[in-house]
């Protein structure tokens, strides 16, 4: 499995399970997010906190997932950004897209 | 040092990250002064320039080269793979055109130089006005939006003597 789930309810925290989260990866991420979105689970946080880095495919996989999140009136947060994943989300503005907390505790805060 | 760094890698996914942090740690080594948000964005157009080429060239292997000058990293990616193809972006070869994608936030242009040289722009977001007036939407495609966000031009040019694809992304140093 790509993501590891833990539950916390009404969380869903989906851990990202690769260091290279790439194209290798994406299209299995995209249809688990799918899944797990379908099944019910309306507030999901996915961790990055095994990732160190992230490419566009994986990036691709992500707004997937975030737009179908909403069609189903679920939300995707992220968690644990490295600098360099950080950056990327900067670099095309897709941080104004998701929202983002340092850690999982701080998402379910909100 | 010298100033450039070429190498030749097997294209495979499992070579991203070692390119990337091998050509990291080159530009780390020969200009120490180098803000870490530059290399940050170097290393975000390697792994994209080696990305589309798994993904869409089709080649055994692609040549990378890496100059450092007063004012900019130059990266350049040749390979010999299946040159880019413009119908997924709705446009054509044979018509000068620009191509619009469109994204939330960010809009990628394409523009068509000639039959053989495209470039890529990063523009703010398109109103509604410039949408009607006949611009192209296009498929996304992040991995070129990532690339062109970072540089301060990216080119694309086809050399149909050699049937090499070339590359040239340019990040400047004092943009950071």
């Amino acid at each position: 499995m790509i993501i590891q789930i833990t539950e916390s309810s009404p969380y869903t925290i989906a851990t990202v399970n690769v260091t290279e989260a790439n194209l290798e990866w994406s299209e299995a991420f995209k249809q688990q997010m799918m899944q797990l979105i379908d099944s019910g689970h309306k507030k999901v946080i996915v961790s990055f906190e095994k990732v160190s880095y992230v490419d566009s495919s994986f990036l691709g996989a992500l707004v997937a997932s975030l737009k179908h999140a909403i069609s189903q009136h679920a939300d995707i947060m992220l968690t644990h950004l490295n600098k360099d994943v950080a950056n990327l989300l900067q670099l095309i503005r897709l941080d104004k897209v998701f929202t983002i907390y340092p850690t999982n505790a701080a998402a379910m805060q909100q | 040092m010298a100033n450039s760094y070429s190498i030749i890698v097997p294209c495979n996914a499992s070579e991203v990250l070692g390119l990337s942090n091998s050509i990291a740690y080159y530009l780390q080594q020969h200009k120490p002064a180098l803000k870490e948000l530059t290399i940050l964005r170097c290393k975000h157009v390697l792994v994209e320039l080696f990305t589309n080429a798994i993904k869409h060239a089709g080649c055994m292997q692609v040549h990378f080269t890496v100059n450092v000058n007063a004012d900019a990293v130059v990266i350049q990616k040749k390979d010999t793979g299946l040159r880019l193809q413009l119908i997924q972006f709705n446009i054509r070869w044979d018509e000068a055109a620009i191509g619009v994608k469109q994204h939330l936030y960010n809009a990628l242009y394409l523009e068509v130089i000639s039959a053989n040289e495209l470039h890529f722009h990063i523009l703010p977001p398109l109103t509604p006005e410039a949408i009607a007036s006949g611009t192209f939407a296009m498929h996304e495609h992040f991995g070129l939006q990532i690339i062109a966000s970072a540089c301060s031009s990216f080119h694309y040019y086809y050399n149909a003597t050699t049937r090499e694809n070339i590359y040239t992304a340019t990040i400047p140093l004092n943009d950071v």
